[in-house]
């Protein structure tokens, strides 16, 4: 055997297949993480409430149970390992019902039966005191004060961020077309014609996890795309102290108004099952549905939404995670099917990937030797007070730059961003770990000016740089014919 | 560091503000963000700037260069590459660059002038997938007018706002096919004679009260659906039309660029401006507004004239010559945006002992024709003008002779026809007795 054979290959390079790929990075394994697309969470991962769940509202005995409590407890020790920003802000199930009261006391007792810390309230002034945005309609909460929020990009990067920096590799733009085994090893294809070698796949595909099962013959679930839609709304528009969740039917946990990391908030998601895997377009229906769902537990300030969007959950009949090896191969591992707490779970299902891989597999892991247990984000702005950031100025006049003014990044930091481990090669990119075009001019000013700093510092032509890869392409040709150039100029 | 004025924004407002400043007495310092002096005119390449200010026919560049030149003529400090972070009201101003790092300017008054940004797509909540391709229309403009890169091929317009009525005819000449442009209301939203020079003698289609209604593509935009409307505003079941673009421009409106004035505790106007009274003084005393980050203004001219007011005004207080009373409750004079009016600057007057002429700028809400605009106080018209025609897209401007005795709490702003005031004044008079 020679040594391009992988001893492990991730398919999906989402929350899922991250947080696999950096569990598995302690050990002396050549594993190799694969992506589609030109940057990690760029599926569901990257769509979605950001909420890290208690276990709530799922049924008895699932893995979804089992894996959302056990994922929770896990980030008290990963995120200031890996710097990622976690608050565990609370959250509360509101009833304005008798109805919905009744359901709400069931699920008090269903969570001490969980060990969930939970607190059921039915006296206006507490509830007031825990969210004096909450509508005056609200007779009653349950208060799940370990639930918690964050910025579900920034867990997937640092998670392969972390990956990457002990030893394992990232393939980006690399679809996964076909899979053939020969003397129990895979060979995987990509749409381009390029192949790796492999011993153990796992299967994080997300949303194409059915496809790439049927890949080795596989025919065992389908994902069904279920879309969710929200609207985002500006800094400071509501303080929100609270994630304000309706009372759930058996159809769906129901319109959150939930606060971000950045001081924003959102409306949404909504549940509709669609035929496109691809389907994350928002509808004049849909967002109208959201906000008259959000709008029953608050009054949402008129006019300061700044963008709308919308995931898809990879959603199955099974109405559970699927974490198993495949019955068609043993050395093909399933994390699939992982819908909503998927996040929350993310953790605890790279912990079961492991075990299985170890009692299943056959695999006997041999710690590392050079693991580097931590991994410090870049250094923000934001962050740095007076004194901090007048040095940096004096070491770097890039810091004393500011392109993106709703946000306040600096050009140092855009520059930093584009030679990372994960080196951004377009906007979406730089938007997601600095949040230059996520305020509220949504990149109108930016934009022009980030696309020049790509092109210096990857050595690409201005127009070649793209919104989030492939052919996403911002400008064309010039104007006058004046000819392609990379940009190598101070004045943005 | 010290000096008389800081003007924050190095645009057509801020150059005139500060040249007036600086004329009046003050020593003036320019703080602009950008590599050079112009603010946004600079990307606008076409003319039709200057016709009131310098009665000719200019470019924006030209406009902005004649104020850059008096600029750098005069004794103005001006610091490029530089923002300002903050403001507070003693009037510090906490500037940033990579030359000097962060420098606090003690200044004795400030003018603000950071203009404005323009409203987003998710701002109106337009609905569709998120490919690339979909700009405000502005950006739009600085790649093809600054950058040299043409961002599309087959555009679609939202807004017939005067950057997107501008940019369909810049996009035309410089090939690229533009399929229409959709407004939502029943009549354009910018000026008459950039729809007669920039979309009706080029053939492109202007679809009123249209909207958006989907947006389709993953990478690069594919395509866009546009939709009648009914009076709630919603689309019309059968009246679509299906674009084949790769490129959807949206001119849907400016918003006053106000974060630092907010941080600072200026009080925010109806319009997205500071609240000023008729020295263009802000809620803190000593910090003036003018230009876009005032008013969104249609025509730079405007702009000229509002600065050198708020400069000239500027210069006086830093001297301890603006006499301006603190109004007690009974002496305040609210302006309010009456019929047919969506706001009105100044929104108060803080000093009438005697009689005074008071400039008003303001916007109607609909397009009405054989008008006139009634200001009224205390059930009393205390002064009128008759208008030809009145449009939302233009900004209109009146000098209004107040007397003291006239005026009493408020000023009603109304834009009506005659009939209707005497209506107005006897409810008001009824609902007195
Ligand atoms: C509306 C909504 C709200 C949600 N809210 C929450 C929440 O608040 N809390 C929570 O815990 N969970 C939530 N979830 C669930 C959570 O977002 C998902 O469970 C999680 O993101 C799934 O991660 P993943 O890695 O499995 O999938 P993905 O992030 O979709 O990753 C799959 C990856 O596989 C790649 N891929 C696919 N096919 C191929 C191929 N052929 N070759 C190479 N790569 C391929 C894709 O590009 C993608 O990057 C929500 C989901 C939705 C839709
Ligand atoms: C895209 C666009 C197209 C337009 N087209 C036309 C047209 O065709 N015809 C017409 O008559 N009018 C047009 N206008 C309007 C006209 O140009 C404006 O009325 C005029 O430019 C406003 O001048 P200003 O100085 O208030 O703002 P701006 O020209 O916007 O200048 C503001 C300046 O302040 C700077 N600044 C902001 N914040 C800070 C800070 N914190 N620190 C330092 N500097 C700061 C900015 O960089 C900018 O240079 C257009 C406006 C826009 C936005």
């Amino acid at each position: 055997m020679n040594n391009n054979i992988y001893d492990i290959a991730i398919i999906g390079a989402g929350v899922v297949g991250s947080a696999i790929a950096q569990r598995l990075a302690k050990y002396e394994l050549k594993t190799i993480l694969l992506d589609k697309e030109a940057d990690v969470a760029m599926g569901t991962s990257k769509a979605n409430s950001g909420i890290i769940h208690q276990g709530y509202f799922t049924s008895k005995g699932t893995l979804k149970e089992t894996l959302c409590l056990r994922g929770s407890a896990l980030f008290n020790e990963l995120c200031p390992q890996l710097d990622v920003p976690f608050k565990r802000t609370g959250a509360l199930f509101c009833a304005t019902t008798k109805n919905e009261l009744k359901t709400l006391e069931g699920e008090f007792k269903n969570s001490q039966e969980r060990n969930a810390p939970a607190e059921f309230i039915d006296d206006r002034g507490k509830i007031k005191k825990l969210e004096p945005l909450l509508k005056e309609s609200v007779i009653a909460v349950l208060h799940f004060p370990e639930a918690g929020i964050l910025v579900p990009w920034d867990l997937t990067i640092a998670l392969a961020e972390h990956a990457l920096l002990n030893g394992v590799e990232l393939k980006l733009q690399f679809e996964v077309a076909f899979i053939k085994k020969n003397d129990e090893i895979f060979t995987i294809h990509s749409s381009e014609g390029e192949k790796i070698q492999v011993k153990t796949i796992i299967n994080a595909a997300g949303l194409y996890s059915d496809k790439i099962a049927k890949m080795i013959g596989d025919e065992s679930f389908n994902i069904i795309p279920r879309r969710g839609q929200y609207i985002m709304f500006d800094k400071h528009s509501l303080n929100l102290q609270k994630i304000l969740f309706p009372t759930p039917t058996v159809v769906s946990k129901g319109i959150v108004v939930g606060p971000t990391m950045h001081g924003n908030f959102y409306v949404g998601p909504n549940a509709n099952e669609v035929d496109s895997k691809e389907g994350t377009n928002t509808s004049i229906k849909g967002l109208n549905e959201i906000l008259t769902g959000g709008s029953k537990l608050v009054d949402l300030p008129l006019r300061k939404h700044i963008t709308n969007f919308a995931g898809l959950r990879a959603s199955t009949l099974r109405h559970d995670f699927i974490i198993e090896p495949s019955k068609q191969d043993g050395q093909f591992i399933h994390a699939a099917g992982i819908d909503s707490p998927g996040l929350t779970s993310s953790l605890a299902i790279a912990e079961r990937v492991e075990e299985i891989l170890q009692k299943d597999c056959g695999f006997t892991f041999s710690k590392r030797t050079q693991y580097i247990p931590t991994l410090s984000s870049q250094i923000r702005m934001e962050n740095l007070n007076e004194e901090e950031l007048k040095s940096k100025i004096a070491e770097n006049p890039q810091w004393g730059n500011i392109v993106c003014r709703c946000e306040m990044v600096s050009e140092a930091e855009i520059v930093e961003a584009c030679h990372r481990q994960i080196p951004c090669t377009n906007t979406d990119m730089v938007k997601r770990r600095l949040r230059p075009g996520m305020g509220r001019c949504q990149g109108g000013f930016c934009q022009a000016k980030i696309m020049k700093i790509i092109s210096r510092e990857r050595d690409m032509l201005y127009e070649k740089v793209t919104k989030t890869g492939g052919k996403s392409y911002l400008v064309f040709n010039r104007t006058k014919n004046l000819g392609s150039e990379i940009f190598n100029g101070d004045h943005l | 560091m010290e000096t008389d004025i800081v003007v924050i924004g190095g645009g057509p407002a801020g150059l005139a503000a500060g040249l007036a400043a600086q004329e009046n007495g003050s020593e003036v310092i320019i703080i602009e963000r950008d590599h050079e002096l112009g603010g946004i005119l600079q990307q606008c390449i076409h003319n039709g700037f200057g016709l009131k200010h310098f009665k000719e026919e200019l470019t924006g560049p030209e406009y902005a260069q004649r104020f850059v030149d008096l600029v750098k003529d005069s004794p103005i400090h001006v610091m490029l590459n530089s923002i300002a972070l903050s403001i507070t009201p003693d009037h510090q101003v906490v500037v940033m660059n990579g030359k000097q790092g962060i420098v606090h300017i003690q200044a004795k008054a400030i003018i603000l002038a950071m203009g404005c940004r323009e409203r987003t797509r998710g701002a109106i909540n337009i609905p569709g997938t998120r490919p690339a391709g979909i700009f405000p229309a502005g950006q739009a403009q600085r790649f093809i007018n600054i950058e040299g890169y043409l961002p599309g091929h087959r555009v679609l317009i939202l807004g017939s706002g005067d950057i997107g009525m501008i940019m369909a005819r810049r996009c035309t000449l410089e090939g690229m096919k533009v399929l229409g442009v959709a407004e939502v209301l029943p009549y354009p939203s910018g000026l008459k004679r950039n729809q007669v020079q920039c979309l009706d003698d080029y053939g492109i289609p202007l679809y009123l009260r249209h909207t958006i209604i989907d947006i389709r593509g993953k990478e690069r935009v594919e395509g866009a659906t546009i939709a009648q409307i009914d009076e709630k505003w919603r689309p019309i079941p059968g009246t679509e039309k299906y674009f084949d673009c790769d490129t959807i421009l949206f001119s849907v409106g400016l918003i006053p660029e106000n974060e630092i004035s907010v941080q600072a505790g200026i009080s925010i106007a109806r319009n997205g401006g500071p609240d000023v009274n008729e020295y263009l003084q802000t809620t803190l005393p000593g910090i003036f507004a003018c230009g876009n980050v005032l008013q969104v203004h249609d025509l730079v001219d405007f702009v000229t004239e509002e600065a050198q007011h708020a400069g000239e005004n500027a210069a006086l207080y830093a001297q301890g010559k603006l006499d301006i009373p603190t109004p007690s409750p009974e002496q305040k004079i609210t302006i309010l945006p009456g019929e047919n009016v969506g706001y009105v600057v100044p929104e108060r007057i803080d000093g009438l002992q005697t009689e005074k002429i008071v400039k008003f700028t303001y916007r109607v809400k609909n397009p009405r024709s054989n008008i006139r605009t009634q200001l009224v106080s205390n059930g009393k018209v205390i002064y009128t003008r008759r208008h030809k025609f009145v449009l939302p897209s233009e900004m209109i401007s009146i000098r209004a002779k107040l007397k003291p005795e006239d005026v009493e709490g408020e000023i009603i702003v109304n834009v009506i026809e005659k009939e209707q005031l005497v209506n107005i004044i006897e409810r008001t008079m009824m609902e007195e007795n």
